[in-house]
């Protein structure tokens, strides 16, 4: 599982629509206090295909606050 | 009742957003943007999905919906937002207070300056050359209205817009007439702000609004800073869209029924609806004057042909019974039931170049409900009040 954090909860929506575009599923979730980034943020959490959505998601112009797989 | 006010809010509201209203506290019970529970993600969802929606109507990107309470609270947040110590403000002369007021209080603090704009009614280039003639070196913004709410001017903002990139000044634009009434793309006619009313032309209830960035370029001071739900950890407000701009707890409700408010907007769409709100206004019109000793402004007072340049003016008429103060009209009319605004508007300025600030107007706007049997109706009232008016 990949969980790649964004800033606020519509550019986590956002991000969800583009890699659905893509082909890519993912779900919306609060970043989880594991992941070590203080502050309230929301994530993608991406069962498969992590890396490249990233880079899409990066590509597009979304600021990533973090990528951590687990 | 023969509700004739849609200028000042939209009634009644379509079968789907009443229902929204109803539903939205039981179905959408969660915070939004705080919590990861299924209630607040559910909610933080349908909120997505409206800013997707009024994206889409705009032509901007769904992070550059900013919700506000009305299309007042949208526009002192363009204005305060944009201006900079002893910049220069362009407003015309048909403007709301929503317009007016921010920017006067800004020259009265000594922050700004402004000028105003005279527009010629369907005459774009000289309208527009008015606004070019105004532009000084430290010309920050043209805040102008989409159409007059009291004279149903429309005003050429693909011009006026030409002449704002070619200075590089911004335009912030009223929409509160003409969102919903007539199609707007922000990147087709160069806006940098739109600020639109929730509960007219888009059908939403009260309490809602929006200010739309028409690009990523633009950066406001905040009127408010608080919570986001994001970034808790840093002291100043997030500097990111439209966090940025939304502190506090949206109106959830509002803005789930605003969402089907501009879905049944965007199933008729807007050539359907202004066709039909503006063949009311014409019928309305027309035979307002053939019962004379009735004195028709703005666009019904000047146009001979009502069928020339269907896209110069929005559905508002604005009368006068001859020998009767505007206000008393409007209260012999509400006792056989029918709803119309009279006084001033809100528009100081347009009862100013309309020679009507003493007397004020009645002012007709008909909606996507009513029907020619209104009109009609309201017609046949105006006859019985005009004969006791004379006699």
């Amino acid at each position: 599982m990949t969980l790649v954090i964004l800033t606020s909860i519509t550019f986590a929506y956002k991000a969800k629509d583009i890699l659905k575009n893509r082909g890519i599923r993912s779900r919306v979730v609060k970043t989880p206090v594991e992941a070590g980034l203080a502050g309230c943020s929301y994530s993608l959490e991406l069962p498969e295909r992590g890396r490249e959505a990233a880079d899409i998601l990066k590509s597009s112009g979304l600021k990533i606050q973090g990528i951590i797989k687990y | 009742m023969v509700y004739l006010d849609n200028a000042a809010t939209t009634f009644p509201k379509p079968r789907g957003v009443i229902k929204a209203l109803a539903d939205s506290a039981k179905i959408y019970g969660g915070n939004p943007g705080r919590s990861g529970h299924k209630a607040s993600m559910k909610t933080a969802e349908m909120i997505y999905n409206t800013r997707i929606a009024a994206a889409k109507m705009f032509g901007t990107t769904s992070e550059n919906i900013i919700f506000t309470q009305n299309c007042t609270h949208a526009l002192n947040l363009a204005i305060k937002g944009v201006v900079h110590q002893s910049d220069h403000l362009i407003i015309s002369n048909l403007e709301h207070n929503s317009v007016l007021r921010p920017v006067h209080a800004l020259s009265m603090s000594g922050r700004a300056t402004y000028s105003s704009a005279v527009i010629s009614p369907g005459n774009p280039k000289k309208t527009a050359a008015y606004f070019e003639r105004l532009i000084q070196k430290n010309t920050r913004a043209i805040i102008c209205t989409h159409a007059s709410n009291v004279t149903g001017d429309v005003f050429p903002i693909k011009e006026i817009s030409e002449v704002a990139q070619y200075y590089k000044v911004l335009l912030i634009i009223d929409a509160a007439q003409t969102a919903g009434v007539l199609p707007i793309d922000m990147q087709q006619t160069g806006i940098d702000i739109l600020c639109c009313a929730g509960h007219k032309g888009l059908y939403g209830p009260p309490g809602t609004g929006m200010l739309v960035l028409g690009h990523d370029n633009i950066k406001l001071s905040t009127l408010i800073e608080g919570g986001t739900g994001s970034n808790s950890i840093e002291f100043k407000q997030p500097e990111f869209v439209p966090d940025r701009y939304e502190s506090g707890t949206l109106n959830t409700v509002g803005i789930y029924a605003l969402g089907e408010g501009m879905k049944f907007v965007g199933s008729l769409g807007t050539e359907k609806i202004y066709n039909h709100e503006i063949g009311l206004t014409d019928r309305c019109a027309e035979a307002m004057k053939k019962l004379g000793n009735i004195i028709l402004y703005g666009m019904y007072g000047e146009s001979q042909n009502l069928t020339d340049s269907l896209a110069k003016r929005v559905p508002v008429l604005s009368f006068n019974i001859d020998g009767l103060e505007s206000g008393e009209t409007a209260r012999r009319l509400s006792e056989m039931d029918i709803a119309v605004r009279a006084g001033l508007h809100c528009s100081p300025l347009a009862h100013q170049h309309l020679k009507t600030l003493e007397s004020g107007t009645v002012r007709v706007s008909p909606g996507v409900f009513n029907t020619s049997h209104d009109i009609d109706y309201f017609i046949s009232c105006v006859k019985k009040i005009k004969v006791r008016a004379i006699s």
